[in-house]
């Protein structure tokens, strides 16, 4: 492969993480739902698109990206329903549960032989837009761009409208929303369904992408991975995560050559690190920098 | 048409098995304070949680501009036209000044949700203060933020939690006269432990003890309010 070509696949790699990192910031950063299931429903549109596209001759991602947004957003109101519908349920409970359902999932990728067991889904073909293969990687860029340009600018306008004010306001007093006249489930259950339907939708990409999907896209590591982003580049930033993402993937790749079994260890205490000294994320320390520098020059 | 907003008949409730209220009847007109008085624990505060459904009655009616509410919920009350301004927690900290009285304005037209001028008139030191973080502010200002957030939605009767509670004296004054002229054409309930500014702006006052209403007093009977005002400090 070339080198550009490979420059190339981890920018879109990026870019279809960046849509996972978007459903985690809108669920956890914005509305308050501790989410750890967010990689299962990435891993749900995967595996529909890599069922379809080996068991057909359907490879339109129009359609394909289409099919996985349904499939994700019904799976999201199913569990959004069961999660928030009732009572007030804790930050913890919401995080178990959704813990639980990334367990499930990849055991049950794991050992469902339809789902090809550990192996996974090989094979996925190329897909294709107007009946035109979309076969290179430069291509693939392109399209994990628009649809990563297109998940950035909803969550954008998402969160500047007077929902996402009602959102943040779930997030921080869930009980005083409800004073304000904002039915505290329904915006719950809003906002998981739309992050459902990111979260597969990038998925879907993913598979056709990489070629295969496979139980670990589905599963805890990656549902924690996530969380970390998050946490790294700041919760309730939009971008702040994405950076955060763009940073440890790229430095990710030239670490694990040069530090294979140190990476892991110095990517830990980073993080713990920043819980510590910058608990709103990496996105806020220039601000806490102006904040002392202040203070110091008014001492 | 009744000329109450209000209507409360034979109300109970209270905390799972511990009950708290106690066959409590009254009548909230359309326009004026009326204020709650009482000792700590005299079920002050569950009575606005029942009202505003966060409790659940146990028996009894809780009617507003002639809607039952009894079964309706927090969400489903605020929409109707009541504004609650809790005693704890008052402002959503992590949003700025601006962002918390907007949230305000979810039952307003879209165009008039963002129109802050109409509290801004009302509390004006908050203009200068719009993109502060809620958090950030004294606990005078956070109470100030709360209760023009609860303006914002022009509600018909405002429910208020203790609103003076830990407020500094000057800002206290401040409060009362705003609040006195917002009850000229709508109606204001109030808990309220400030005896002095809770007969400065009521027009009718209950006393709460024990979960029943042991006394009605009319602001303008000075005789009942001096009664009033022994009973509560004995």
């Amino acid at each position: 492969m070339a080198g550009n070509d490979y420059l190339t696949q981890i920018v879109t790699r990026i870019l279809i993480y960046g849509i996972l990192v978007l459903s985690v910031e809108l669920c956890w950063g914005q509305t308050g739902i501790f989410t750890f299931g967010q990689a299962a429903l990435f891993g749900l549109g995967g595996y529909v698109v890599g069922l379809i596209t080996t068991k057909s001759t359907l490879t339109d991602i129009g359609i394909l990206l289409l099919i996985a947004i349904v499939v994700g957003a019904v799976t999201g109101l199913i569990i959004g329903i069961f999660l928030f519908s009732g009572k007030r349920v804790g930050e913890l409970y919401v995080a178990l549960v959704t813990l639980a359902i990334s367990y499930i999932c990849e055991r049950l990728a794991n050992s469902w032989t339809v789902l090809g067991s550990g192996n996974g889904i090989p094979g996925i073909p190329y897909p294709t837009i107007f009946g035109k293969e979309i076969g290179s990687a430069t291509g693939l860029f392109f399209l994990a761009f628009v649809v990563f340009a297109i998940a950035l600018i909803l969550s954008i306008i998402i969160v500047n409208s007077q929902f996402g004010l009602t959102m943040n306001a779930v997030r921080d007093d869930e009980e005083r929303a409800e004073f304000f006249g904002y039915q505290r489930s329904i915006v719950q259950i809003a906002v998981f369904v739309f992050a459902a339907a990111l979260a597969a939708s990038g998925g879907a990409l993913f598979a056709v992408s990489e070629g295969f999907v496979s139980p670990s896209m589905s599963g805890l590591a990656l549902s924690t991975t996530t969380v970390l982003w998050v946490v790294l580049g700041g919760r309730g930033t939009l971008f702040g995560p994405l950076i955060a993402l763009t940073f440890l993937e790229a430095v990710n790749i030239k670490m694990q050559e040069a530090l294979p079994s140190l990476w892991p260890i110095l990517v830990g205490l980073l993080l713990l690190i920043t819980m510590i000294f910058l608990p709103k994320g990496l996105t806020s320390m220039p601000a806490k920098i102006r904040e002392s520098r202040r203070k110091t020059a008014s001492s | 048409m009744s000329n109450n907003y209000l209507e409360i008949k034979n109300l109970e409730g209270g905390y799972q098995a511990s009950q708290v209220l106690f066959d409590l009847t009254f009548e909230i007109p359309k326009t004026g304070v009326t204020a709650i008085v009482g000792r700590n624990g005299a079920g002050k505060s569950t009575l606005l949680q029942t009202i505003m459904g966060f409790n659940k009655s146990t028996s009894g009616s809780v009617t507003f501009d002639g809607n039952d509410l009894t079964n309706k919920s927090t969400y489903a009350r605020t929409r109707l036209g009541i504004g609650y301004v809790p005693q704890d927690r008052p402002v959503f900290s992590d949003l700025s000044v601006r962002e918390n009285l907007l949230i305000g304005a979810s039952r307003l037209p879209k165009k008039e949700r963002t129109n802050l001028t109409p509290v801004l008139d009302i509390f004006p030191k908050l203009a200068n203060r719009l993109d502060q973080k809620a958090g950030t502010m004294s606990g005078g200002e956070r109470k100030m933020v709360g209760i023009a957030r609860a303006l914002i939605g022009k509600p018909n009767l405002l429910i208020m939690d203790e609103p003076t509670e830990g407020v500094w004296h000057g800002v206290v004054d401040e409060i009362q006269q705003r609040l006195m002229e917002y009850a000229k054409s709508n109606s204001i309930l109030i808990v309220e432990q400030n005896l002095d500014f809770t007969i400065g702006m009521a027009t009718q006052i209950l006393l709460l003890e024990r979960g029943v209403i042991s006394q009605r007093v009319s602001a303008s009977d000075k005789g009942e309010i001096a009664t009033l005002r022994k009973r509560l400090t004995l």
